[in-house]
């Protein structure tokens, strides 16, 4: 005990010290290295965000840092996030040789549709660093974009084999958490350049992949069920739909699944089905997400609202609005979300410790320039949150015009029946087994009402075509 | 001279009074008259179909473009933009 009290007493010491370190340079320095050396002082004294501060202003004047530095800077992005570089122009943070400012310059060019530059770029990066996993996957879904989807494959490939290492040897459980999602995330990028190389097949077997306790998995039934579409199993693609039914998923609401349902029903010209999903989209999830939009418009210039709806108690939202719940348990499942509120907290706490400091000149400085910053972060994911959101409402509304789509077939296809004086075959069976399509590895068990954990995502309807066994009956004058 | 100048009073007087009477004319149109069709002869080829009919065509069929995912692109643009 006394041991480790005269260890925190010297540590906290010499952080002090180089705090008053920093200050004497503030106050007397006026050399081009001023910003460099407060940011030296403020580092050890582990006031990262306000030594990113003067860190940033050394870099906007023209300078790079020293390579002995890297390491430290690396550190400050991962402990502050990379918000206080945001007004830094991306090649000044190129010029750098920490690969982290690298990285968050890279993200800057990819915005950008800056792809060639982004490859450029990301290609030397070295694989043991801390962020080799989210660069070589910015690298892999680079080159996808520019269609070179052979090397977008190998960069991913190798992403989710270095992210899958970093979190086997990890015995932190939310870094072992954060690196297993960049693994799946690897995983689930190839799947899709598969799927838009129409090699559907290929692309259904990686997202299997992905275990179904994973926070990514509810994602990828949607895009495994377009792969199905493709390959014309409709009954695959309405039983991994109809998970999403499940009250496990309840919070996973996606208006682009039910389209898909609709759309299954239509090719299988199961029209008074398809029907059923159009009326049911119209009449409740509209009128739902039209008052969710009342709610969240009203506070749409609130640069706190957001983030405040996300804080909260998960029971309060539900009584707002059922999406408000959901919405809110899908943000907070997103990395990135994640780790901004955990930047944001810890800039939060460090801003509250140079409060109780000496206030003095230097200290005013240091808050200024802190207080700047969180607002800026605060700001951020409270826009990230709103996007998130208005970005639900807009999907829904861009499907229910789909969807309409979907019911003008249907009724033009109804009515092409009636003129041609033909009738559907059959009329709405229950389905049966032979109608489903399995490998050999599946097996059968009818569905009896209830979802379980473990058949989650396995599901497949077992309803014939309509269509094939059209019946052409001449109607008698 | 004197006699040129009535010859030329009487011409033009005269030529006033044919052209009043000319106004004056009243045409008159027969009020019935009578065609007998069974009469006429008409020379030519029949063209029209002997019987009423009406030629079946398929019916026009506007096309809509139902939405079909062909890309991620959006989504792996997000996978991005959400990282750190």
């Amino acid at each position: 005990m006394k041991v480790l009290l005269t260890f925190l007493f010297i540590m906290g010491s010499q952080s002090f010290a180089s705090y008053n370190k920093a200050k004497m340079i503030y106050i007397q320095d006026q050399s081009v290295e001023k910003n460099l050396k407060i940011f030296k002082e403020l580092f050890q004294s582990k006031y990262y965000l306000a030594s990113a501060t003067f860190l940033r202003e050394y870099i906007e004047a023209g300078n790079n840092i020293p390579e002995e530095l890297t390491e430290w800077v690396d550190t400050l992005v991962i402990k502050t996030g990379h918000e206080v570089f945001d007004s830094v122009k991306a090649e000044r943070l190129m010029a750098q040789q920490s690969w982290a400012l690298k990285f968050v310059a890279s993200e800057r060019l990819f915005k950008a549709n800056r792809f060639k530059e982004v490859v450029h770029l990301l290609a030397p990066f070295p694989e043991n660093h801390k962020f080799a996993p989210e660069a070589i996957l910015t690298r892999g879904i680079a080159q996808s974009a520019m269609n070179n989807m052979t090397e977008g494959n190998k960069s991913l490939e190798r992403c989710e084999i270095l992210a899958k290492d970093l979190a086997k040897d990890n015995k932190k459980e939310k870094l072992e958490r954060y690196y297993t999602i960049i693994a799946e995330k690897c995983l689930i990028n190839r799947a899709r350049n598969y799927f838009q190389e129409k090699s559907y097949q290929k692309a259904i077997s990686l997202y299997h992949e992905i275990p179904k306790t994973s926070y990514t998995w509810p994602y990828t039934l949607m895009e495994m069920a377009w792969s199905h579409f493709y390959l014309e199993d409709y009954n695959r693609v309405l039983g991994l739909l109809v998970t999403y039914k499940a009250p496990l998923l309840s919070s996973y609401f996606f208006p682009e699944a039910e389209y898909l349902s609709a759309l299954s029903y239509l090719k299988m010209c199961l029209y008074d089905d398809a029907g059923v999903v159009v009326d049911k989209y119209d009449s409740y999830y509209r009128e739902q997400t039209n008052e969710l939009k009342k709610i969240l418009a009203a506070n749409k210039n609130s640069d706190t609202y957001f983030l405040k709806l996300t804080l909260g108690e998960l029971k309060e939202k539900e009584e707002m609005n059922p999406y408000i719940r959901n919405l809110v348990t899908q943000v907070r499942k997103r990395i990135r979300y994640s780790l901004d509120l955990i930047n944001l907290k810890r800039s939060i706490l460090e801003e509250m410790a140079i409060k109780k400091l000496k206030q003095d000149a230097f200290s005013k400085e240091l808050d200024e320039r802190m207080s700047a910053v969180i607002n800026w972060k605060r700001r951020k994911i409270n826009h990230f949150i709103k996007k998130e959101m208005f970005d639900f409402i807009n999907e829904v509304h861009r499907f229910s015009y789909e969807l309409f789509n979907v019911s003008l077939e249907v009724i033009s296809n109804k009515k092409d029946l009636l003129y041609k004086g033909q009738s559907l075959a059959k009329e709405r069976t229950r389905g049966s087994e032979k109608n489903i399509k399995r490998n050999e590895l599946q097996h059968f068990w009818t569905f009896q009402g209830s979802f379980w954990a473990d058949e989650l995502g396995d599901y497949s309807f077992g309803l014939e075509s309509n269509c094939k066994l059209q019946k052409v009956t001449r109607v008698r004058r | 001279m004197k006699y040129a100048l009535i010859a030329a009073i009487l011409f033009v007087t005269f030529k006033i009074a044919l052209v009043e009477a000319k106004d004056n004319v009243i045409i008159k149109y027969k009020k019935y008259d009578e065609i007998d069709l069974g009469n006429l002869e008409i020379k030519g080829n029949l063209l029209a179909p002997g019987d009423l009919s009406v030629q079946e065509r398929e019916r026009v069929r506007f096309s809509r473009k139902l939405y079909l995912r062909t890309t991620y692109k959006d989504e792996q643009d997000r996978d991005v933009y959400y990282l750190r």
